[in-house]
């Protein structure tokens, strides 16, 4: 059994332009020790993804209004409130995008680590005040003793984003989910983040599902890819597969539209137009008005996740064929 | 604060202090000629004459002025006309009162503020909110004349349980203290409540509930102290308004405190009074930024000065 399911997930939000669906219909599950990218542009639901998972989705005006989410055998949409509280930090984890913003600037980051083991009652063989210490020591944090007594804006970005992941990772949960935790970092600050973050999943086998735009840290990182588009899963892949053989003609664009070491291609190729209004979406596929391959059955018929393979599936009238 | 920039704080307060009791000086010379408000209309010539020389009063104003100003530097305050007592001993048994009355309304306010404005945060929106929202608008703008005389009215001659005016023990400080703590509790509140819901949907709240920090943990420890820097500002603008007495309220209860000695000493062309009311009253607002600028630090890391 999966450590992590996710079935038919609805999300939507009331907004001054009317209900938008935020998450129309999300499936996707998550194994110890896995490596799970859900990629897509912005608005396409990654991060509301996240939230519903951590419970974080604002009521009002967001709403679940559909779907599980089951975590290690248990139902979190139907556990009492206090006890998906204590899930969070604890077993399930997040990892924020902007660290300085997701850092309370008032308290030392020390602190901040430190409350992880107060908020779930966590008593460790040495105390807390070590195991910080330990922690930061593990991100590579040079003088971790006196930078435990610091605050947030003390910090450089890519040490706060570490400062995010040892906070996260510190009662060693069982999923980490990660929103686009390099995004607001240097090219060069990137990789070292991503590698940590790699090397402490690998340490306690933990799933991990990584929320991201940059098929880069994709290829790098994942071992299985989730593509988001205005709100559905609209290809689910292992990662090779993908790179070499995307079905949904979403991937195709988003695979040619960035730049490849591995293929003579030189010109990068834009998917036409830009992501639909949430508020008011397309008929039928919601990339129909983008793709190439759309025919009169696109606008009528919404297409549904189909499996074409092992562990692979596409949700599109005329996939591209494989290569 | 280290203690150089305690120093530098200090010499330039000192040179507002000056200006400041220049003007006081000129200004109060403004009100009026005492003699002719101590004297009977028809006292003589040369009994005007004498009770200027007296007083001080019968040199040039620049004359008058360079004796003040040399006075002044010894810390010199002179003898208050009314009292027939150094004004600056009268000063310092009415400022106690003041800083006590202010205090104390200012710490209800403040309190009390933090907690109800929180609330109406957490459930913004709601009807807890809309009423605290009435309530916190009323308190603002009620004029405190009106509640004085209101309190007065209904507490003092209606139920007879509580004095009209006067001083003495705890029961006399009951309605002064209501009348200055309305209008900073109302204004607080909104303000509390508007720096709340900032803060509780900011992303390090977020942050907050992700680590499964429970709502009471997550609003008082996590946003609260991320939204305390804006009601410490209007507290200490309030604290330097209150150093200055609680004006009417102090008129309206016959507090004996340094707004009713002010407004008296004016009154009665009691300029010694007027200029030491003055001075002490800028030393306590100077002491109470200073303190203010220390809360910031205490409160905020990123404001701290190195």
């Amino acid at each position: 059994m999966a450590l992590l399911e996710v079935n038919d997930l609805r999300v939507s939000f009331d907004t001054a332009a009317g209900r938008i669906l935020a998450l129309n219909g999300v499936s996707f599950s998550l194994n110890r020790g896995e490596v799970l990218a859900l990629l897509g542009e912005s608005g396409s639901g990654k991060s509301v993804t996240a939230s519903a998972i951590m419970d974080l989705v604002p009521n009002p005006p967001g709403a679940i209004d559909h779907g599980s989410i089951r975590f290690d055998g248990s139902e979190l949409l139907q556990l009492p409130r206090q006890e998906r509280r204590d899930l969070c930090g604890d077993r399930i984890a997040l990892i924020f995008q902007d660290a300085l913003a997701a850092l309370n600037p008032v308290y030392p980051v020390g602190w901040q680590i430190a409350e992880m083991f107060r908020i779930h009652g966590r008593t460790v063989q040495g105390g807390v005040e070590k195991a910080v210490i330990d922690l930061l020591t593990a991100i590579g944090i040079p003088d971790p003793e006196r930078r435990a007594k610091q605050y947030p804006h003390e910090f450089s970005g890519g040490m706060r984003q570490r400062i995010m992941i040892a906070m996260a990772v510190a009662l060693e949960p069982d999923v980490i989910i990660a929103d686009e935790p390099t995004t607001a970092l240097d090219v060069t600050i990137q990789a070292q983040v991503v590698d940590l973050l790699n090397a402490i999943r690998k340490r306690s086998d933990a799933g991990m599902i990584f929320i991201t735009h940059d098929l880069g840290v994709v290829a790098e990182l994942a071992d299985r890819v989730a593509v988001m588009y205005a709100g559905r899963i609209v290809e689910t892949a292992s990662v090779f597969e993908l790179f070499d053989d995307a079905r949904h003609p979403y991937s195709v664009g988003l695979l040619a539209s960035q730049p490849r070491m591995d293929t003579d291609e030189d010109e990068l190729v834009p998917i036409p137009g830009s992501a639909p209004n949430p508020a008011a979406l397309p008929s039928g596929c919601a990339f129909r008005t983008r793709c190439p391959r759309a025919e009169k059955l696109c606008a009528e018929v919404v297409p549904h996740l189909e499996t074409v393979g092992p562990g692979r599936q596409v949700a599109c009238h005329f996939p591209v064929s494989p290569a | 604060m280290s203690f150089t920039y305690f120093l530098k704080r200090a010499a330039f307060a000192a040179l507002a202090l000056a200006a400041l009791m220049t003007s006081a000086f000129f200004l109060v010379r403004l009100t009026g000629d005492p003699v002719d408000l101590y004297l009977p209309v028809d006292a003589s010539s040369a009994a005007r004459e004498a009770m200027r020389v007296r007083l001080g009063l019968d040199a040039s104003l620049p004359v008058q002025f360079l004796d003040w100003a040399w006075d002044m530097i010894r810390l010199d305050f002179g003898m208050s006309l009314w009292h027939n007592r150094p004004a600056m001993d009268v000063v310092l048994e009415a400022l106690p009162n003041t800083l006590a009355l202010g205090a104390i309304a200012l710490t209800l306010a403040f309190v009390a503020a933090i907690v109800i404005g929180s609330i109406a945060a957490v459930n913004a929106g709601g009807w807890i909110d809309r009423g605290v929202n009435v309530l916190s608008q009323a308190a603002a703008s009620v004029p405190d004349f009106w509640l004085g005389l209101m309190g007065v009215l209904l507490f003092a001659v209606t139920f007879r349980i509580l004095p009209t005016s006067g001083f003495g023990g705890p029961i006399y400080w009951v309605l002064p203290i209501a009348c200055l703590f309305a209008r900073p509790f109302g204004t607080l509140v909104q303000i509390v409540r508007g720096s709340m819901i900032e803060a509780l949907n900011a992303t390090f709240v977020r942050t907050a509930r992700a680590k499964g920090a429970r709502d009471g943990r997550v609003t008082f420890v996590h946003a609260l102290r991320n939204a305390l820097l804006p009601a410490v500002t209007v507290t200490g603008d309030l604290a330097a308004q209150f150093a200055g007495g609680g004006g009417v309220v102090e008129v309206v209860f016959g507090f004996p405190g340094i707004g009713k000695l002010l407004i008296d000493g004016i009154l009665k062309r009691d300029f010694a009074i007027v200029q030491a009311s003055i001075f002490a009253v800028a030393v306590v607002i100077f002491f109470i930024n200073i303190l203010v600028d220390m809360l910031y630090a205490s409160i905020d890391p990123r404001v701290r000065v190195e």
